[in-house]
């Protein structure tokens, strides 16, 4: 950017003199103000910012010293640089470096017209350079400015932040208390339907016909599922609440002990293996038992009527140390269009007729599996089995 | 001599059950009801209506719920822990698995925490196994 022209007051009472100094004076870089009394300078100086003003010392009525002390002595005008033109007396001079050094200087008369320019010359580039300096410290202050209020607005919205999750936090733990206390409260009426329907089963059977103890089946199962329902929901706040830390675990183990302790998972009733040796992971025990239990528990129960079910869990190595552990089945497998549901809390897609469950299990695997910082998913199709997998960092066991 | 069972529990319903349970397993141990905390440290110790010993035996063996209306079931086991009172074997029978409660219980001294089934057949094989363990094999510090 080119920078602009820099404003000059010539002040002198005699007009030819002036006439000399503008032309001495004339360059691109000036614009020229001319007056012929300390008057019109003192109007001047009030109407516009001037870089440099050059003064005669002697003027009548008002003379240049009295003038510049003027200058001085307003807040406005008093940094306005001057130089005095003035004759050949020492007394002078000494007035005149009164002023202090810098924003005072004089030329001797007559004029010397490459002294006048350079000393001209020095005080305008001292300006032009105290005025960017000005420019940038202005923009500088500007944006400290700006940067404070963008620095409390987000002070203040963190703070509102961290009270919200605070508050969010207090309000999710109250919940979670309140849920497993009411699940437990309620199991205790269950427990009343289940044992009063058993005593009056065995013991007042004789009393009732086809009808009445089918009626009885159905209190008593209905009381059995709203149990399961009870027990899955703890389980699920249960895998929501811990706080147990995540640790080397060997998965392997864990999943043949697993296998080996389901009564549901033996032969003849089902055919589990475990394929190869499955690998040590970042993991927690208690939320990988949730995994298994309820992926396996799946591909065991979700068969056709008859057929004995075959579940392989084997692992796969991924990318970044992690590992995908599959577990496979030859059950009746998910039909597209209940792909995206199935992860979700009290979602069945089979008829509870047919399959009993609550639709809780494999909300507590994804619950599970994002609590240790892994994946999940599944291919399957109707009639092809299921393969659900998750996926979570391996770990050297201590 | 005949071990005394004191019953804490403040549900009806399950006493009636754990008395079935007993009586279907021929278990003859007298038993004795307390509704609620402070009815069950009473007993223990002999307070009040409970003074007669002969109509309310020391219990050698006190099955105690944690959830009761006033005085809470740990405070219950607390204060036979801590107080002066008689030291009978206690089992904690209750509906919650939360751990808070589990170590609770055994930091105060609890003989064993058993967690109350939902159907009645397990309820029984329960009551059975704790009458074999704690009534006739289990040997106490004297």
């Amino acid at each position: 950017m080119e920078s602009p022209s820099l404003n000059l007051l010539l002040v002198d009472d005699q007009r030819e003199n002036l006439v000399a100094l503008e032309s001495l004076l004339t360059l691109p870089d000036y614009k020229l103000t001319s007056v012929t009394s300390a008057r019109d300078a003192m109007i001047a100086l009030l109407k516009t910012e001037y870089a440099l003003i050059v003064l005669d010392v002697e003027m009548p009525e008002m003379n240049g010293i009295e003038l510049a002390r003027a200058i001085k002595e307003r807040q406005k005008t008093r940094d306005v640089p001057i130089i005095f033109l003035s004759a050949h007396h020492d007394a002078e001079r000494d007035i005149l470096t009164g002023y202090g050094a810098g924003a005072v200087d004089y030329v001797t008369k007559p004029l010397n017209i490459a002294i006048l320019r350079s000393k001209v010359a020095v005080f305008a580039e001292l300006y032009r350079k105290n005025r960017e300096l000005k420019r940038t410290n202005d923009a500088l202050q500007t944006e400290i400015a700006e940067r404070r209020l963008v620095e409390e607005a987000l002070q203040e919205a963190n703070r509102l932040k961290s009270e919200r999750t605070a508050e969010l936090h207090e309000m999710v733990q109250e919940l979670e208390a309140f849920s497993y206390s009411i699940a437990h409260d309620m199991r205790a009426p269950l427990r009343a339907m289940q044992g009063f329907s058993h005593i009056l089963r065995d013991e007042h059977a004789s009393q009732l016909d086809a009808e009445g103890l089918d009626y009885l089946r159905r209190i008593s199962n209905s009381a059995r599922r709203l149990d399961q329902l009870i027990q899955d929901v703890l389980s699920y706040t249960k895998v929501l609440r811990a706080t147990t830390p995540m640790q080397p675990l060997d998965l392997d183990r864990l999943a043949r002990d697993m296998i080996a302790t389901y009564p549901d998972w033996q032969p003849p009733k089902a055919d589990v293996l475990i394929e190869g040796t499955l690998p040590a992971v970042a993991g927690n025990e208690a939320f990988l038992t949730q995994c298994f239990s309820n992926l396996v528990g799946n591909a065991v129960k979700f068969q056709p009527a008859g057929k004995q079910p075959r579940v392989r869990i084997r692992s796969e190595p991924r990318e970044d140390g992690e590992v995908r552990v599959w577990v496979e089945d030859n059950g009746i497998g998910i039909a597209p269009e209940n792909h995206r549901r199935i992860f979700g809390l009290f979602e069945q897609v089979n008829a509870p007729s047919e399959y009993e469950g609550t639709g809780v299990g494999l909300t507590i695997v994804r619950k599970a599996v994002e609590r240790m910082g892994g994946r999940y998913g599944f291919e399957s199709a109707i009639g092809q089995g299921s393969r659900f997998w998750f996926q979570l960092k391996t770990a050297t066991l201590p | 001599m005949n071990k005394s069972i004191l019953l804490v529990e403040d549900d009806e319903n399950d006493v009636f059950l754990l008395t079935k349970a007993l009586k279907r397993l021929g278990i003859g141990n007298p038993l004795h009801v307390a509704c609620d905390g402070q009815q069950a440290i009473d007993y223990v110790e002999g307070q009040g209506k409970f003074s007669d010993r002969a109509e309310f035996p020391v219990p050698y063996l006190v099955l105690l719920d944690l959830k009761l209306p006033h005085v809470k079931g740990l405070d219950v086991l607390k204060r036979i822990r801590e107080g002066e009172g008689p030291k009978p074997i206690v089992v904690i029978l209750s509906s919650s698995k939360n751990a808070t409660d589990v170590s609770g219980a055994y930091v105060l001294g609890a003989n064993a925490y058993l967690a109350k089934p939902t159907d009645f057949e397990s309820l029984v094989k329960l009551v059975g196994s704790i009458s074999d363990f704690w009534l006739t094999h289990n040997v106490v510090n004297a």
